[in-house]
């Protein structure tokens, strides 16, 4: 602390050590001012809002100079949405000095956010705006209302557009809007005396206690609250509360609700439960289709198998009928013993023996038993040469009367019996060569020539060959 | 019991933006401690006079 007068620092004394001014008043002062500052820092600690503005204005009233009670202030008043006093202790604080001092701070905190201090100009024009409408009657509070609303939802920390819009709900009768107004309020600025009337006055109509004039509350014999007042010679009897059936109101909401779960149950759950049926059936008739084709695959191949193993069948069945006859019995064993028995009977001409013979198919002399094998072969041995002549002759007569598929079927036994019968050969290939296979002849001719080079029939081969022109 | 008008009396004109430099300027800024150095200087100056009336 220094002298007020010539700015030395004091001492505990109650004059200035340095100019002897009496400085008891001043320290007085300066002490009162310190402890009006304390003052108000304690209550803004404790959202006492209202008593630190008064506090806070006191000390300045006290010491001007106080920046730190300064600058407190203008926080206080920001707090409460009250920006532009709150700018101007900050600005006559940063004036009274100009460095080191955290009003600076503030201040470029505010002017940095240009748009919030747009939002916060356009909540004071509104919040004045509303207090004209205010104190223009009765017919503009709605709209002051409205108006209070969107400074509210601007600036929710406008203390002051709060307790209006309160005070107007207040007068409008609306006390549940005003008690939860004033509830918001009194949470920024707990120490605000009008916060806490309004508050008083909005739950004394909320829980029906003292009512405007003309209006009293009544107790009746039922304990049941009503309201009664005179309106011109008719007395109104209004209940406060109406009596609630709890048990029906109980019964009508677990109906309710139990409604609405099975609707939601129905248009939610129930879909829901289809689709998970309906695409597990889908996977289902996809496996089954699957098992499906995989049988007809299976049934198609069976089929083929079957189709084979008919045909095997048909030709085990061809081939055992070749083996036996139509009642059963081996023709083969009976083709062997009739060749036997004509060639036994002198009646019976050896070409009767060989078309027995003939009879057997090649296919069963490969399996046949030796003893059968043995027979057969001396059978056609026994008659060879006697057959062999005999086709000869027929096949050489039916040459001559040009019919060449006799001849050739004849000439062809005759060789087969005797090949050393170059004649039956060479008129063998002659047949072929009249009847117009002339590869065949060639070939005939070509195997007498090789065989007989040295005979006569060669001679006529080789002539017959040049002719074809080999 | 409150009365409307008389609370609806309560409510200021809240200061703009607009305004601001004016209530810098239009701020009262006079505190005890002027009022004390007024009154100390004046106290003096009555002080020497009277001083000088009386040796006169």
């Amino acid at each position: 602390m220094e002298c007020f007068n010539c700015g030395f620092p004091l001492s505990e004394l109650g004059y200035c050590t340095s100019c002897g001014a009496d400085v008891r008043k001043y320290k007085k002062i300066m002490y009162t001012a310190n402890r009006l500052y304390n003052d108000g820092l304690d209550r803004a600690g404790v959202r006492d809002l209202s008593g630190a503005v008064r506090s806070l204005r006191g000390a300045l009233r006290c010491n001007k100079n106080h920046i730190e009670a300064r600058n407190l202030l203008g926080l206080v008043y920001y707090e409460m949405g009250e920006a532009v006093a709150a700018f101007v202790e900050w600005v006559i604080s940063k004036n009274i000095r100009p460095e080191k001092n955290l009003a600076d701070e503030y201040i470029n905190m505010v002017q940095s956010d240009k748009g919030r201090l747009e939002t916060i100009g356009a909540t004071l024009k509104k919040y004045n705006v509303a207090l004209e409408l205010c104190n223009q009657g009765d017919r503009s509070y709605d709209l002051a209302i409205i108006q209070l609303k969107k400074v509210l939802s601007l600036n929710p920390k406008f203390v002051k557009a709060r307790k209006l819009l309160a005070l107007l709900y207040l007068q409008k009768g609306e006390w549940d809007k005003a008690k939860k107004g004033l509830e918001a309020c009194r949470a920024i600025d707990c120490g605000d005396v009008d916060t806490l009337r309004y508050l008083q006055e909005a739950e004394i109509g909320f829980y029906g206690g003292d009512l405007p004039e003309g209006r009293k509350k009544k107790i009746t014999k039922d304990n049941e609250a009503s309201v009664i007042w005179n309106n011109g010679n008719e007395t109104i009897i209004q209940p406060l509360r109406k009596k609630e059936n709890i048990g029906l109101t109980v019964f009508l909401q677990i109906g309710l609700g139990i409604l609405v779960g099975a609707l939601v149950g129905y248009f939610l759950l129930v879909p829901a439960r289809e689709t998970a049926v309906r695409s597990e059936s889908n996977a289902k008739q996809v496996e089954l289709g699957e098992q499906i084709d995989s049988k007809n695959a299976e049934i198609s191949d069976l089929n083929s198998r079957i189709r084979e193993l008919e045909q095997n069948i048909a030709d085990q069945r061809s081939e055992l009928e070749d083996y036996t006859g139509a009642n059963g019995v081996l023709t083969a064993n009976d083709h062997l013993q009739a060749a036997a028995y004509a060639y036994l009977d002198k009646e019976q001409s050896v070409m009767t023996v060989e078309q027995y013979l003939g009879m057997i198919p090649e296919t069963y002399l490969e399996n046949a038993s030796p003893e059968f094998q043995e027979l057969y072969t001396y059978l056609k041995t026994e008659i060879g040469d006697s057959v062999a002549e005999s086709y000869y002759e027929s096949g050489l007569a039916a040459y001559r009367q040009q019919d060449y598929a006799v001849a050739i079927a004849d000439l062809e036994k005759a060789v087969l019996y005797d090949p050393s019968n170059d004649d039956a050969l060479y008129y063998l290939g002659v047949s072929y060569y009249d009847s117009g296979n002339v590869s065949t002849a060639a070939e005939k001719f070509n195997q007498l020539i090789s065989v007989f080079p040295e005979s006569a029939q060669a001679d006529k081969a080789r002539q017959r060959l040049e002719e074809i022109g080999e | 019991m409150i009365i409307f008008e008389e609370e609806l009396k309560k409510f200021n004109r809240s200061l703009e933006i607009a305004d601001t430099e004016d209530a810098v300027y239009s701020e009262d800024l006079t505190d005890m401690m002027d009022i004390f150095i007024n009154l100390a200087n004046h106290y003096d100056e009555t002080v020497i006079d009277t001083t000088v009336e009386n040796n006169e």
